[in-house]
């Protein structure tokens, strides 16, 4: 399976929109019959804040449909070409539907279509007069000190965000973040702690993408947090199979990048 | 000697007279002796008649303490309260503010009833409490009103009693129920004229069957003052004819029951068109896509080409669509490149449009619901049934309801569904199967065609329950 994805979008949008971005997937004959034609069924186009905990994904159809489970596509014939490229190209809005966007905020944006993941874009949306609130984000639990202290000795450099995966219990994440308040121009008060922003790909032929936020538990001291987490992928992802990719985001860090294990 | 004889003779006169005296006064003493004596036996049954009124005649002295609480019809019987819809429309049926009425026996003014609430043990946790007026005091007639305020929450059950000082106990009212009661109209689609056997009349069983998901949660599904309508034929509804259309029958379904009424229109399809580009470079003259669902309202191949020459792209011959065998909802499309040389490669590419999909309904809080019933209708006659459109418009009309709240804590936290005025159920069984009919996607039974209920508060059908629905604005 060798598929593409090509995310185009803005670096700047104005919250009132539009908001609209495109891409453009291929899928090879494997995947084509895989989600019985129907491609948009394995793409998702992510969002991810850098300005506060949340997620956004755009949304490929009117949500006001109710859609029957898809038919099953019947097994290729004789002369369906095995080496043949299906390609979409679609335009999304992410204000499509009744959508909103009720402030300023910085995002993440990019593709993921079967095994296919795009590059990632940093994008702005300006809002004059207020910040979007935060997404869902329960608090972590505090890690045993002596735990979070070899998490945090991880990090190569601070400001930074570093990840893990290992078996104990289960497969865990495990990493640890330094990082400053998330700016905003608006005079709201700072948030107590930092955050990270956990997304989930899995990359077989029907694609998927899950992802959580979750506040971190030790507050800004001087204008820095530093803490580490530890997190069951079980608990976390339930349906989470290899082959997966995680992306670990916190603010404006560098993402950690972590392929699950076979 | 005639001396003697006169002092005889007076003497005689004298001893006669004082005889018949004493006649008389006799006589008189024994009848006032009569007189007396049956004048006492008269005052002695007067005293005991008195005593006997005093227990049993009611328009005798101190009526206020004999007087009993009567509840008058059809307070006296278990009745439902449709507290979202105006009283002014029922005052008998509708409102949350009931005035019960009732009356004293004997009929007497100035009595004074006590009342007391009795609310159902059964309720709900989280029922809120209605009130009752302490007391009442009866008209000229003996009658009397008391108002009872009850909650808006479905299936909160009460009584009131009532019971004047005479009373040992007070006196029940039937039970009332909390319901909530919406309207509908159902606009068929008129046959299709190529098609004259092609019904899209919705099945007769279709309101009925939703009472599996709208009983558990006490809301009533009434045909309205205007409840049918007819629609001429539209082989498709894109998203733009959809908008217009309800627009236009909107107008015409508005009537004495709006804003409380719904309309369920019943249509051909409201499917999704997409287009794809297969590409490939051929090393035999005949090529074939793969399998894609096909679209019925417009011509499937866009283009169907070869690269005749580098940067040169010419139409493929003998272009063909192809259905599955047996399922000639997938086609596949194939063509021939001309003049192919064995063991040459070509590039190719066909341009086509497909159906994404198959909608089965589409709905909102507009109070405007499709459904797409000409799918299963040309495969059975018979089909859909009542049952077969019962997920999909419990979901619809749990949606115009205001399922999920954006900030509910059983909402699917999928981002998908994210910066939506409405969300999903997220509930899921330990096995991972979804439980609600607000789940995101149609399919599945049982628990899959109601609200999800156990994990009060937080579910959908106690946000049913608990929500005030009397400002409801739909059609």
């Amino acid at each position: 399976m060798t598929c593409a994805i090509e995310l185009r979008c803005h670096t700047r949008y104005m919250a009132y929109g539009p908001i609209a971005f495109g891409v453009r997937m291929e899928a090879d004959a494997a995947t084509h019959q895989a989600v019985n034609g129907l491609l948009d069924r394995a793409l998702e186009v992510v969002l991810v804040r850098r300005d506060a905990p949340g997620v956004r994904f755009l949304t490929k159809t009117d949500p006001g449909g109710l859609f029957l489970p898809d038919p099953v596509a019947p097994p290729p014939l004789r002369g369906m070409s095995a080496t043949a490229r299906v390609i979409e190209e679609r335009e999304f809005d992410l204000l499509d539907h009744g959508r909103r966007h009720d402030g300023a905020a910085t995002y993440v944006a990019f593709a993921c279509f079967a095994d296919a993941i795009s590059d990632a874009r940093a994008i702005e949306v300006v809002h004059g007069r207020t910040q979007l609130p935060p997404g869902d984000a329960p608090p972590l639990a505090p890690l045993a000190p002596s735990h979070a202290q070899a998490l945090i000795a991880l990090l190569p450099q601070r400001p930074g965000l570093v990840a893990r995966l290992v078996a104990r219990d289960g497969l865990r994440l495990e990493g640890s973040v330094t990082c400053a308040p998330p700016a905003n121009r608006f005079g709201l008060p700072p948030p107590r702690t930092g955050f990270v922003t956990i997304v989930a790909i899995h990359r077989g032929p029907r694609g998927g993408v899950s992802a959580r936020s979750f506040q971190l538990a030790s507050p800004f001291h001087d204008g820095w947090a530093t803490d580490a987490f530890s997190l069951p992928i079980a608990e976390l992802f339930p349906e989470l199979t290899a082959p997966a990719r995680l992306l670990v985001f916190s603010g404006d860090l560098a993402p950690a990048r972590l392929d699950l294990p076979a | 000697m005639w001396g003697l004889i006169a002092v005889a003779a007076a003497v005689a006169v004298t001893a006669a007279a004082i005889a018949a005296v004493a006649v008389v006064v006799t006589a008189v003493v024994v009848t006032a002796a009569v007189l007396l004596a049956q004048m006492a036996s008269a005052r002695k049954d007067a005293d005991e008649n008195f005593i006997d009124r005093v227990i049993s005649d009611p328009v005798l002295p101190c009526p206020r303490l004999t007087a009993v609480w009567v509840w008058d019809p059809p307070h006296t019987t278990d009745r439902r309260r449709y507290v979202n819809l105006p009283k002014a429309w029922d005052p008998d049926m509708n409102g949350r503010e009931v005035e019960l009425k009732g009356h004293v026996e004997p009929r007497i003014p100035g009595v004074v009833v006590n009342f007391n609430l009795i609310a159902n043990p059964g309720n709900e946790p989280d029922t809120p409490a209605a009130s009752v007026g302490a007391s009442a005091t009866s008209e000229a007639d003996g009658s009397a009103t008391v108002r009872l305020t009850l909650p808006v929450y479905g299936g909160a059950r009460f009584k009131v009693g009532g019971k004047t000082v005479a009373m040992a106990q007070p006196v029940e009212t039937g039970e009332l129920t909390v319901w909530r009661k919406v309207f509908y109209q159902i606009t068929d689609m008129e046959s299709p004229a190529a098609e004259p056997t092609l019904s899209l009349a919705h099945p007769a069983d279709m309101i009925s069957a939703l009472t599996t998901a709208f009983d558990p949660v006490f809301f009533e599904i009434k045909p309205s003052t205007k409840s049918s309508a007819t629609t001429p034929y539209q082989a498709h509804l894109t998203q733009e004819q959809r908008s217009t259309l309800e627009t236009s029958l909107r107008a015409g379904a508005a009537d004495d029951r709006s804003p409380f009424k719904m309309n369920i229109v019943m249509c051909d399809t409201a499917d999704i068109v997409g287009t794809q580009e297969w590409t490939d470079n051929a090393t035999t003259a005949a090529v074939t896509t793969g399998w894609i669902l096909k679209w019925d309202h417009d011509p499937t191949v866009i283009h169907a080409q070869y690269e005749s020459a580098p940067g040169t792209w010419s139409a493929l011959t003998n272009v063909q669509i192809t259905a599955a065998p047996g399922q000639p909802e997938w086609i596949a499309v194939s063509g021939e490149i001309p003049g192919f040389t064995a063991g040459s490669t070509v590039a190719v590419r066909i341009k086509y449009r497909y159906k994404v999909g198959n909608a089965g309904g589409w709905g909102g809080t507009t109070g405007t619901l499709f459904m797409c019933i000409g799918r299963d209708r040309r495969a059975d006659a018979a089909k859909p049934t009542g049952a077969d459109l019962q997920q999909a418009l419990a979901h619809e009309i749990g949606h115009a309801l205001g399922l999920v709240g954006t900030t509910e804590p059983w909402r699917d936290m999928d981002p998908r569904d994210d910066g939506y005025s409405l969300r999903h159920c997220g509930y899921k069984t330990a096995g991972g199967d979804p439980r609600c009919v607000m789940w995101y996607m149609l399919g599945g039974g049982g628990a899959r065609l109601q609200f999800c209920c156990s994990d009060r508060p937080n579910d959908c059908a106690h946000y049913l329950l608990r929500t005030d629905y009397s400002g409801l604005g739909w059609i």
